[in-house]
């Protein structure tokens, strides 16, 4: 805080980082065009302009200090912002009426008028529009060169793509080296669109859709803008008419808060909506995970809302076809059936996956269906296919399966640790707060991964140990550091149980043992532990790459042990991170979909939590503890299960050994799926019920923060489906329940009843952009940072857990290959919501195998090749891509296809002892060169931006701006 | 035995209409009125010409506003513009008391000046007889004060 003088007034500030901030808090705001609060003062437009102690200053980048006099609203002042606004105005030409990002909110226009405007000096740029991306365009004629977008696409998402040519006349925003957009190592986040002040860069979704009149050729724009200042050089009729014209506008187009429906990382945003188009996803910078950015799918993947492939009515098997059917005859019939089964065979008969796509809201009650209407803790969800062994892991050490911390503390830690995930593709928003942290705050990273993919390139060390080894090395690191005397003593003293057993398990992990088993030089591994010796704090973050091994459980535990032995949990900027992958998948446990919890995770045989359940409910819970996802399977072929209940999942594509899980679908009495498309797992059912897509619906979701926020309605949902809520409520009141859940709110209501951890949250605290991170108290206190006082076992402390190494389960030594396999930013999962983008399709149309040019060298094989892959299970046929991303006997395959190259083709059925969780990494293969039909061709696009150089550079470089011959300093 | 099926049914369900059609039907069953109310306003519109010139100058849009640009002369329009801005802010500075009771005047005045018509031609002495009427006196009284306003704004 600081004394300071504003325009003879002395006042205190409020310890605002700037003076323009401060002016802004005093209602006194100068006009600003390049600041923006996520990005910070950037420095081009210098039209915050204030004189402090006599001198001419930018607002934006002054900080507050005692004894300042501020002069603020002098003619001086004034007539210097006004002269840089002047000079900003050159590269604007405002045709604001048939302008698409008219809607009240475009800053150059409202600045304008509140300055009182009245003349331009637009100065046209010879340059075209680049209309060549599929999700947005940029228009340098219209673009005032305030370096937002360079700043976000550099320092925020760091995807390190555009800059300012300042040196070009006039400058011009760049694509790398001068490449077109979709030429260009642009990964299409959109995040420089969002930014941007005015209509330069702009959706394509909204180009000449947003406007009533925007819609025109390119010579009638030009001859109307210039009939329209001949007749008006003045501007007052200009903004009449569109300050109407966006009041107009503001009838049709709805904003509407949601929550994205892909990854975990929990964005939120505004969906621009009118009627059932869809114009824009605006994200907010008060949105609390994300802030300003997004990644492609989350900017520009909703078009599989509208299409046309949905499904609109329920299906009912007749013979060997689907027969549409109406939704009561469908309801009364699937719950005559589940009665029937449950009637011949006993509740335990019956399984229910649950949906990770749908809300909490929706996940209650799909366990409480399965729980108190057919009676069966069979009940569990897609964490079963990936973050079950991490939560094993923390369950075991610290008593809280879930983040330690939210993305701040992970941006605050001095050092980073990213082991068997791929962020920067599956978890973008996330990475680029991790590329942020290392670019700007100097953190180190450190990636251990099979694949050298963008965080390997850019990590301080990388290291890529023998596929299904990481624990070997985590277990030496560990080992190491005790050795050499640098484990958290204190931290161990005070917070611990079980070190001493704990080291004396480690005796087996020598440097010699680890460089034997994982392939790693010692000098590496050294070299990792001395990296969590000099750092104060740590995170590690961890995805399927761990996880989906025989050994998830244990090499997760083995991450959190290393983290406790070196005093790295219960801090901030410190923890673990396992990253989820589906949007609701963190939700859908924590409230309860999982066969041994109920919600919040307490265990099903807590008699406590037993009563509190079953008094809210009014019946008695099922005692045994049910099936996992994968159990499910093997029950259904040994003749225990006879009826399965599938939300929202593609189960056959999902699980290991596609076959397997086919055959099993063929032997049920009944299957029931509901989901937004006709998917390969519904192909098999008895009935197909239509869902509402999530932007659809009202509820909350629970991101891998453990951060839970509010989807509102964007618009109803699409004639002849219905919520999932809607679909199970429905079927409990004809299976005898008495169910009245008048929405969602009630039942979020219910769930705090019953749940501690969630006995504060309510729709009210989470209204609008606000979000609550469980556990949350009564009084409505959340926790950002777990374990800061004690860790969650009755002692408050937390437990060393030894967990030891195992060859995995071996394979015919035909088999020579290891096969990784994972996601690619633009897709998610099959493809059943991202194939429906067009814009998407032509970036990445299909899946390949990434073969290292080692390998493809020895094998013969070349760029586009189709090669088959063989398993112990399986085959699949795909296009071979030759990237240094993979080497040696590793190869990689997307998991983007639902055919002849779907992964699960190929994994084996064995799994994860505590979870159950598939061996989805640890699949070996054999590998075949077919012959080419006709010539060979890349199946990776030439708009694709993978393979292509970025251009990082540190901010805008506005220092280049102020170099310019043609540059006047502030108030000259 | 359930082998999985690749095919969407083709025939739709529930005597011929798909879910879409019959939320639409239901919602035209509710909006009966409203609707009867509209189809009314359209024939209308159809029987004066309306409906068809709306339709043709939205198809031919970009045609319409180039002859609305050629055959408008900007320079006009711009001064009719201006000119309106002009009064718009002279307006702004008119006591709204004021202006109601001048305007409230002129119907009275427009009568009597309907009246004075019929009258035979006056005389000097009796102009200045009429002068002495306090109403008449009034009047002259507040048209010479404007005219010394405007007189005092064209000085400055």
């Amino acid at each position: 805080m600081a004394e300071v003088v504003l325009d003879g007034q002395p006042l205190r500030t409020a310890g605002e980082p700037s003076l323009l901030e401060f002016l802004r808090a005093q209602g006194r705001g100068p006009p600003s065009l390049c600041y923006h609060p996520r990005l910070g003062p950037l420095q081009t437009c210098d039209t915050c302009l204030v004189v402090v102690d006599g001198k001419v200053v930018r607002s934006c980048a002054t900080v507050p200090a005692d004894g300042m006099a501020i002069d603020a609203s002098s003619p001086v002042v004034l007539a210097a912002q006004r002269a840089a606004m002047d000079r900003v105005l050159e590269n604007h030409e405002f045709a604001c009426t048939i302008c698409d990002r008219n809607n009240g909110d475009c800053e150059l226009h409202n600045t304008a008028i509140r300055m009182g405007i009245a003349r331009q000096a637009f100065r046209p740029k010879p340059y075209p529009i680049d209309e060549s991306s599929p999700f947005y365009r940029y228009n340098p004629s219209q673009c005032i060169l305030c370096g937002r977008c360079v700043e976000a696409c550099q320092d925020v998402v760091v995807n390190e793509v555009l800059h300012i040519d300042w040196n070009l006349a006039p400058p011009r925003v760049v694509w790398d080296q001068g490449a077109s957009i979709d030429q260009s190592s642009c990964v299409s986040c959109g995040t420089c669109a969002t930014v941007c002040p005015v209509d330069a860069l702009l959706e394509t979704s909204m180009h000449g859709r947003a406007a009533h009149f925007s819609n025109l050729s390119p010579a009638t724009r030009e001859r109307l803008v210039t009939w329209t200042k001949a007749a008006s050089p003045d501007l007052g009729p200009l903004w009449l008419t569109s300050e109407l014209e966006a009041a107009a506008r503001h009838g049709s187009i709805q904003r509407t808060k949601t929550v994205c429906t892909f990854c975990g990382v929990g964005c939120s945003f505004e969906v621009w909506s009118r009627g059932r188009e869809i114009l824009k996803v605006l994200p907010k910078a008060e949105s609390p995970a994300n802030g300003i950015a997004t990644c492609v799918k989350g900017k520009f993947g909703y078009d599989f809302v509208n299409s046309p492939n949905r499904l609109a009515e329920p299906l009912a098997r007749s013979g060997d076809r689907f027969a549409a059917i109406g939704w009561d005859a469908a309801l009364d019939q699937i719950a005559r059936r589940f009665a029937e089964v449950r009637e011949r065979y006993g509740p335990d008969s019956i399984g229910v996956i649950a949906t990770c796509t749908g809300t909490n809201e929706e996940a209650y009650l799909t366990q409480k269906f399965a729980r108190q209407v057919l009676g069966t803790n069979n009940v569990d969800n897609c964490a079963r296919y990936c973050q079950a062994p991490a939560t094993t892991g923390l369950f075991r050490t610290v008593g809280i399966g879930a983040d330690a911390g939210t993305m701040a503390d992970i941006e605050q830690a001095d050092l980073i640790m990213t082991i068997g995930s791929n962020a920067a593709e599956a978890h973008p928003v996330l990475a680029g707060r991790v590329k942020r942290a290392q670019k700007l705050r100097g953190t180190k990273l450190l990636v251990v991964d099979p694949r050298r993919h963008e965080l390997a390139e850019r990590a301080d060390l990388f290291l890529s140990p023998r596929p299904g080894t990481d624990l070997v090395l985590l277990n030496a690191v560990a080992r190491y550091l005790v050795d050499q005397g640098w484990e958290a003593r204190e931290f161990i003293a005070a917070r611990t149980n079980g070190f001493e057993e704990f080291r004396s398990r480690l005796a087996r992990y020598t440097l010699e043992f680890a460089e034997e088993v994982t392939g790693l030089p010692a000098a590496e591994i050294v070299r990792m532990a001395e990296m969590f010796h000099a750092a104060r704090s740590a995170c590690i973050l961890w995805a399927m790459g761990i996880t989906q091994h025989q050994n998830g459980s244990d090499t997760s535990t083995a991450i959190c042990n290393l983290l406790l032995v070196t005093g790295n949990f219960g801090r901030p900027g410190t923890g673990g991170y396992p990253l989820r992958g589906h949007c609701n998948v963190q939700g859908a446990s924590d409230f309860g979909c999982l066969p041994g919890f109920l919600p919040g995770y307490q265990k099903i045989d807590d008699p406590e939590a037993r009563a509190r359940v079953e008094r809210e409910w009014g019946t008695p819970l099922p005692k045994t503890k049910g099936l996992t996802s994968t159990e499910l399977v093997d029950a259904i072929l040994d003749g225990r299960l006879h009826a399965l209940y599938i939300l929202g999942e593609d189960k056959l594509l999902a699980d290991a050994d596609e076959a397997k899980v086919a055959r099993a679908f063929e032997r049920l009495d009944l299957l029931v799926v509901q989901d937004l498309f006709l998917t390969r797992t519904a192909e098999f059912a008895d009935y197909v019920l239509p869902v509402a897509a999530s932007i659809e619906k009202e509820g909350t979701f629970v991101s891998t923060e453990r951060r839970i926020q509010r989807l509102y309605r964007a618009f109803p949902p699409l004639a002849g489906t219905r919520t999932d809520a809607e679909i199970v409520q429905a079927l409990a009141t004809r299976l005898g329940a008495s169910w009245h859940y008048p929405g969602a709110k009630e039942v979020l209501e219910e769930v705090a009843r019953v749940t501690p951890v969630f006995a504060g949250a309510n729709f009210e605290r989470l209204e609008g952009f606000r979000s609550l991170l469980w556990p949350v108290r009564p009084d409505g206190t959340d926790t950002p940072t777990l374990h800061l006082d004690r860790f969650n076992f009755p002692d408050g402390k937390a437990r060393f857990h030894p967990v030891e190494w195992a060859e995995p389960t071996p394979t015919e030594p035909e088999f020579d290959l290891e096969l990784d396999n994972g996601r690619l930013l633009e897709h998610f999962h099959w493809g059943n919501l991202t194939y429906e983008n067009r814009g998407i399709r032509a970036k990445v149309p299909g899946t390949f195998v990434e073969v290292g040019p080692d390998l493809a060298g020895a094998r013969g094989l070349s760029e586009g090749d189709r090669v088959r892959l063989s398993s112990e299970v399986g085959s699949v046929t795909a296009r071979v891509h030759v990237t240094d991303r993979v080497r040696g006997s590793t190869l990689f395959l997307t998991l983007h296809d639902r055919g002849e190259a779907a992964v699960n083709r190929l994994t084996r059925d064995v799994r994860d002892g505590p979870t159950t969780t598939p061996d989805y990494k640890g699949t070996r293969v054999r590998l075949e060169r077919l012959e080419s039909p006709g010539p060979l061709e890349s199946p990776v696009s030439a708009s694709n931006p993978r393979g292509k150089a970025r251009s990082a550079q540190s901010g805008v470089r506005v220092e280049e701006k102020w170099a310019r011959p043609d540059y006047r300093p502030p108030g000259s | 035995m359930a082998r999985p099926i690749r095919a969407r049914p083709t025939v739709p369900s529930g005597a011929g209409t798909t879910p879409g059609v019959d939320a639409i039907a239901s919602d035209l069953g509710a909006s009966a009125e409203s609707i009867r109310e509209l189809l009314a306003l359209v024939r209308l519109l159809e029987e004066r010409g309306v409906l068809r010139f709306s339709s043709d100058l939205l198809r031919s849009q970009d045609r319409v506003i180039e002859v609305l640009t050629d055959r408008i002369d900007p320079a006009t329009l711009g001064r009719s513009l201006r000119n309106l801005e002009v009064l718009l802010h002279a307006f702004e500075r008119l006591d709204p008391a004021t202006l109601a009771a001048l305007a409230g005047g002129v119907p009275a005045a427009l009568e009597e000046a309907r009246r004075a018509e019929a009258d035979r031609p006056m005389g000097l002495l009796e102009i200045a007889t009429t002068l002495r009427d306090p109403e008449v006196n009034r009047g002259v009284r507040m048209m010479l004060g404007f005219l010394r306003g405007i007189g005092r704004s064209a000085d400055a």
